[in-house]
């Protein structure tokens, strides 16, 4: 920070060269997952939506924001593992259960050889692959089973590790894989930690109702028209009925009731940004749209996360319009 | 025309010795053996010498010491030059010395043969530096120069020994003036036989008072030295002291702010210096002979202070006009100083006020700052001198932050000294120094804007830190052979330090800080110094947290966030004594072997964490092997308790124990004609017990955070040729050869999980390895007393690996870079960079004002300081120092 403040203040110079900052998408990214749990075997009757800190049973399905400025289409390969079976950057995982998968034609299986070899690979920490496997999870029955009871409320983290890479589809409308040769920085890799555990108030992903552009509400998917060069102020109003309350005890032995924190980041593929970041309530951060000499196309999204492992977000399309 | 002048002084020996003797020992040979001189030999037949064309094309101006042997006739029999300035001057010296006639020196028995110190000047007259006058026409002015006079003299300025013209010299309590000529003579007429006073008083100068005796029928010949304001006893530029201290390094300041890039400060000089690496931003770091900056220890009057610069390193933390002398000492220095694996800077401030009461000020781009000192008291016996400073700089920078950023940053520094000295009593002196300073910089963010997504660092940043000192000495003399210092101090620190609400640290301590020290001769050629050095207080601390720190040992960012404090109170001492000797066994020559073995016991005690003893044993040696060469050199071990962080934990004792480093330097100094040096020296330090963390460490409160395992080695050569600032010239080049490493773990193979990852012998560069650092530094005054210097330095870039890339941790927000080359296996370009300044002098009756303009960075190189990445590690750029920056200043200074 004081180097900040030097180099601000004018003491110290950097590079004409300037870095891209991290709100502007201009590669491939990963910005965000959410996990939701979708059945629990045990309770027929489960409904619990937006939950997303499972239980020791439970079936959990994943979805990923993965975006780039050209592309729409994405290969996503989901890994999992405890915490004892990673290292600082991802899971170590059993190759071979995994190639078994992929060196069979699926056509050649039945629906339980293929079902077989599919638990053989996410046993193995091989939890999905988009767009062909979609990421699922069944959490084992006793994952937490070598725990104290207070153990099992605070849970464990299972570690999640993406790995991504662009997809276009060619003459044949085959999805082809965009390398590394073709693009550089065109894959990406990221990892998150999903807690599951037998908490009396486990976490539910937060949710934005809705974008406030200028005070505006813009509905799911409207495109708003904008000004070149002007600023806009874009607020996310979060659905308040996800903001939890929640109970958390101390090392001490305290038990207290905690209210969730949740920070929002701005994306953009192009305009600029004074601060990417906001903190709720006081969520809004002014965009200033891109000069534009004709029409241009300009993508914005706003993810949420609560910082219990529950993460939302919203697509903003706009057109830049020409003077 | 040329201008001749002379003076011999009153530096005798009868039956003149085969060796030349010192003053101290022809003096107490005198006493003891030999009658006393009752009539001083007077030169009755003075020849003059031919300025030497070649010095005079160079417009070079030159003293020669001789040491004239003359017999019991007035003749003289033998003519040695004893200091030589060389360009022809000694030649010409030497032969018209010996064509001098003398009436004889006489004692109770009559005419005797002595042997004096006599100093040939050559100085140019201004007419002949246009070039006009031949030399027959100075004999002839001579010849016929009016001879009823019967008191005359020369005046010379100390330090820079240039004759000070058109300055009056009274005579005291009478009206009776006399101004000094183009060589600074002066004569008076007439004067009444009997005791009397001369007194010079000169803006520029510190008041000069010489009382002496006219004698009935003869002429009184005096040599008035009159010291510049700001001067300081001991020497002019950079030397070293020989002796006790293998490289001892000393600043005086008068020339030493003329060095570009030091903003007049003479402690930063020392950042140009061989040994001292090139600190990050010009921070001022203190780096020495591959030591961490936490290694090396900073004293102010042989007290030891925390830190010796202000935020960003632009300033020490003492007005310059209160110090006297600074020394560095890069290594193989005595038991004195201790605590330290580094390098040693000792600040002493000023010994003696001015006698008028002066002010000063200085006000540069950064900060401005004043001084008052001078005297009171019946005889002038109480010294005292005030000094302040502030920095102004908090109120340009909101001008280069963009107002809708909303953010106001505030640097801040200032510093504050008194002094008081008692000269009074006969063989006591008494200083006592207060001083202290407060640095901060606050930066207020709107209260909507984040520092970052962490909702537990929203807020402000504000670091403040803040020491005060007041210390008392009291020097005194039992007796000829047995001296004693004894400085206590008393003091108190406080830091503080704020991300937004939740994360803080406060600490402040009280300490009591004392050393002693007898200095005992027995007999000449041994001096035994004991002493102890202690230091201890109470300390108390606070360190507020978002999170449990036992999260850090198994880091979950969805772990649920918990306030922590961590707090503590303690007592700590480190009593240490030392007992050092001196032996100079040559009664010949003392100075031809000076040996300093010592030893030093270390203590450190920390209620309820440790208690560590060590030993130290060192050794020094300088021998004079050469007329002007000596040979230095020592060995010995350096030890150092664990650092303030390194010494916590809040449920175990801690079981650290002494750091340690075993130093060796040999080394060749060589005095040279002309006030050249040359220094060269090589040393190897061997480095063990280093505090590393602690691999095993897994549990906040059960494991301890750090173990003695470390090892490390740094060598190297250091040269430094040196022009003494005589005459129009100064100037040094400086360069170190030098390598440091480090390594963590020498006994742990499992090295995938130990950081820094290194290869399989554990080995990697120190962090701020410098393999070359070349420093040159030159001035020259120019005509109408402008001044023009510049310095230039290339120094190797600081180790690094760079990062390859970045995987993103989507519960922070936040990209890990990785690398996969090994810790420091690259380096950043190097650093290059030319600093001017020009500065000019006005003087006035009772003031005198230096003006300049510091252009940093007229020429710089690449000069990254380290890499930034973008957020994900795919992009980097350097982050570079300083810009080019003209910073004008002036410094004031009025006698009341």
């Amino acid at each position: 920070m004081i180097l900040s403040m030097l180099t601000l203040s004018g003491c110290y110079t950097v590079d004409l060269q300037a870095l891209t900052p991290s709100w502007l998408i201009d590669r491939t990214r990963i910005l965000a997952v959410e996990a939701e749990v979708t059945a629990r075997p045990s309770d027929p009757d489960f409904e619990d939506v937006g939950l997303t800190e499972p239980r020791p049973g439970d079936i959990v399905s994943f979805r990923s924001l993965v975006v780039h400025p050209d592309y729409s289409e994405f290969g996503v390969t989901w890994m999992g593992c405890l915490p004892e079976e990673a290292d600082n950057f991802g899971c170590e995982i059993d190759m071979e259960a995994i190639e078994a998968l992929f060196e069979v034609d699926p056509e050649e299986l039945t629906p339980a050889e293929l079902l077989e070899l599919m638990a053989a690979a996410q046993e193995a920490g091989f939890w999905g692959f988009e767009p062909y496997f979609p990421p699922a999870l069944t959490v084992p029955e006793d994952v937490l089973d070598d725990l104290t009871e207070g153990e099992r409320q605070e849970g464990l983290n299972y570690f999640i590790t993406l790995s991504t890479f662009p997809m276009f589809e060619d003459e044949e409308g085959n999805l082809v894989e965009v390398t590394e040769e073709d693009e550089p920085e065109s894959t990406e890799i990221a990892y998150k930690r999903m807690p599951v555990s037998e908490a009396l108030t486990p976490n539910h992903s937060p949710a934005i109702e809705h974008l406030a552009v200028d005070g505006f509400p813009v509905e799911v998917g409207q495109v708003m028209h904008v000004s070149p060069g002007q600023p806009y102020d874009l607020e996310p109003m979060l659905d308040e009925t996800t903001l939890e309350v929640y109970r958390y005890t101390t090392s001490d032995g305290v038990e207290e009731d905690r209210v969730e924190e949740p920070y929002f980041t701005f994306y953009a593929t192009g305009g600029d940004f004074v601060a990417n970041f906001a903190l709720y309530p006081n969520s809004a951060v002014q965009w200033v749209a891109p000069e534009a000499s004709e029409d241009e196309e300009v993508t914005v999204w706003v993810v949420v996360r609560d910082r219990r492992g529950g993460m939302a977000w919203w697509t903003q399309p706009l057109v830049v319009d020409a003077p | 025309m040329i201008s001749l002048w002379l003076a011999f002084a009153p530096v005798w020996a009868q039956d003149a010795p085969e060796e030349p003797a010192t003053d101290d020992e022809a003096s107490a040979e005198g006493d003891e053996e030999l009658p006393p001189i009752l009539v001083m030999p007077t030169l009755v037949e003075f020849v003059q010498a031919p300025f030497p064309e070649a010095a005079l094309e160079a417009e070079i101006e030159g003293i020669v010491l001789l040491l004239i042997e003359i017999d019991e006739t007035g003749a003289v029999t033998s003519v040695e030059v004893l200091e030589a300035a060389g360009w022809g001057f000694d030649e010409a010296a030497h032969e018209a010395a010996s064509q001098f006639v003398f009436t004889p020196a006489e004692d109770e028995t009559g005419p005797v043969p002595v042997m004096i110190e006599f100093e040939y000047g050559f100085v140019l007259d201004a007419a002949q530096v246009e070039g006009a006058v031949p030399d027959e026409e100075v004999a002839e002015t001579l010849e016929e120069a009016p001879l009823p006079v019967n008191l005359e003299g020369f005046l010379i300025e100390m330090g820079s020994r240039a004759v000070v013209a058109g300055q009056v010299v009274t005579l005291a309590d009478s009206e009776v003036t006399a101004e000094t000529d183009a060589a600074g003579h002066f004569e008076f007429r007439g004067v009444p036989v009997g005791p009397l006073t001369l007194r010079v008083v000169s803006a520029d100068h510190q008041v000069l008072e010489k009382s002496l005796e006219v004698t009935e029928g003869e002429v009184t010949e005096v040599r008035l030295w009159i010291k510049p304001t700001g001067y300081e006893e001991e020497a002019v530029g950079t030397y070293r002291r020989p002796g006790e201290d293998i490289t001892r390094r000393t600043l005086t300041i008068s020339e030493i702010r003329r060095v570009p890039g030091t903003f007049g400060d003479p402690v930063r000089v020392i950042q140009n210096l061989p040994g001292a690496a090139r600190s990050p931003f010009g921070t001022g770091l203190l780096i020495i002979r591959g030591s961490n900056p936490e290694d090396s220890a900073v004293y102010v009057d042989g007290i030891r202070i925390p830190i010796i610069y202000h935020l960003g390193g632009y300033a020490s933390i003492f007005n310059s006009d209160l110090v006297e002398t600074v020394d560095y000492l890069p290594g193989g220095y005595g038991v004195q100083y201790g605590r330290s694996l580094g390098g040693v800077v000792d600040v002493t401030t000023k010994s003696e006020t001015s006698e008028q009461t002066r002010l000063t000020w200085s006000t540069d781009i950064m900060d401005s700052g004043g001084m008052v000192e001078g005297r009171f008291g019946k005889d002038k016996q109480h010294h005292y001198a005030v000094a302040a400073r502030r920095s102004y700089i908090d109120l340009f920078v909101p001008f280069f932050i963009p107002d809708e950023l909303g953010i106001v940053v505030k640097p801040r520094w200032l510093d504050y000294q008194a002094k008081y000295a008692y000269t009074g009593m006969e063989n006591t002196r008494f200083t006592a120094l207060l001083f202290g300073f407060e640095d901060q910089l606050l930066v207020t963010t709107p209260e909507d804007m984040a520092q970052g997504t962490d909702q537990d660092a929203q807020g402000d940043v504000a670091v403040r830190y803040s020491t005060h000192r007041i210390l008392f000495q009291v020097d005194h003399r039992f007796s000829d052979k047995l001296t004693g210092v004894l400085t206590p101090s008393f003091g108190a620190d406080f830091t503080h330090f704020g991300l937004g609400e939740e994360l803080k640290y406060d600490s402040w301590q009280v300490l009591l800080t004392a050393r002693g020290e007898l200095r005992w001769t027995p007999f000449e050629a041994l001096e035994v110094i004991p002493g102890f050095d202690l230091i201890g207080g109470y300390y108390d601390f606070k360190f507020e947290m978002p999170f449990n720190p036992d999260m850090l040992s198994d880091y979950d960012p969805l772990g649920e966030r918990e306030r922590t404090v961590v707090a503590g109170d303690d007592q700590a001492w480190g009593p240490d004594f030392y007992l050092k000797t001196v032996i100079r066994p040559f009664e010949e020559n003392r100075e031809r072997l000076i040996l300093t073995p010592g030893l030093r016991l270390n203590a450190t005690w920390l209620k309820d964490l440790y208690a560590i003893t060590s030993v130290d044993a060192r050794l020094a040696f300088r021998a004079q092997i050469l007329e002007h060469g000596f040979v230095k050199g020592g060995t010995g071990t350096y030890q150092q308790p664990p650092q303030p962080m390194e010494s916590y934990h809040p449920e175990l004792p801690v079981e650290l124990g002494y750091e340690r480093a075993w130093a060796t330097s040999l080394g060749w100094e060589q005095e040279l004609p002309q006030g050249f040096r040359f220094d060269f020296e090589t040393f190897y330090k061997l480095l063990d017990r280093q505090i590393v963390y602690n691999p095993d460490f897994e549990d906040f409160y059960k494991d301890q955070y750090f173990v003695n395992e470390g090892i490390g080695r740094a060598y190297g050569l250091e040269v430094i040729a040196q022009r003494d600032p005589i005459g129009r010239f100064f100037g040094w080049i400086s360069y170190t050869l030098s390598r440091s490493v480090r390594n963590n773990y020498p006994d742990d193979d499992e090295r995938d999980d130990l950081f820094p990852e290194t290869d399989d012998t554990g080995w990697y560069l120190y962090d701020y390895d410098q393999t070359h650092i070349l420093v040159a530094i030159a001035g020259y005054t120019l005509p109408f007393e402008v001044m023009v210097s510049g310095r230039f330095r290339y120094v190797s870039g600081n180790p690094t690996n760079p990062y390859e890339g970045g995987v993103y941790d989507l519960d922070q927000d936040f990209y890990y870079g990785y690398r996969t080359d090994e810790y420091n296996t690259h380096r950043l370009p190097p650093f290059v960079g030319l600093d001017l300044r020009i500065e000019r002098d006005w003087q006035f009756k009772r003031a005198r004002l230096n003006t300049y303009v510091d252009f940093l960075n007229v020429y710089r190189g690449e000069n990254p300081e380290f890499e930034q990445n973008n957020f994900d590690y795919t992009e980097s750029r350097y982050i570079r120092g300083l810009p080019f920056i003209p910073s004008p200043g002036f410094e004031l200074e009025v006698l009341l």
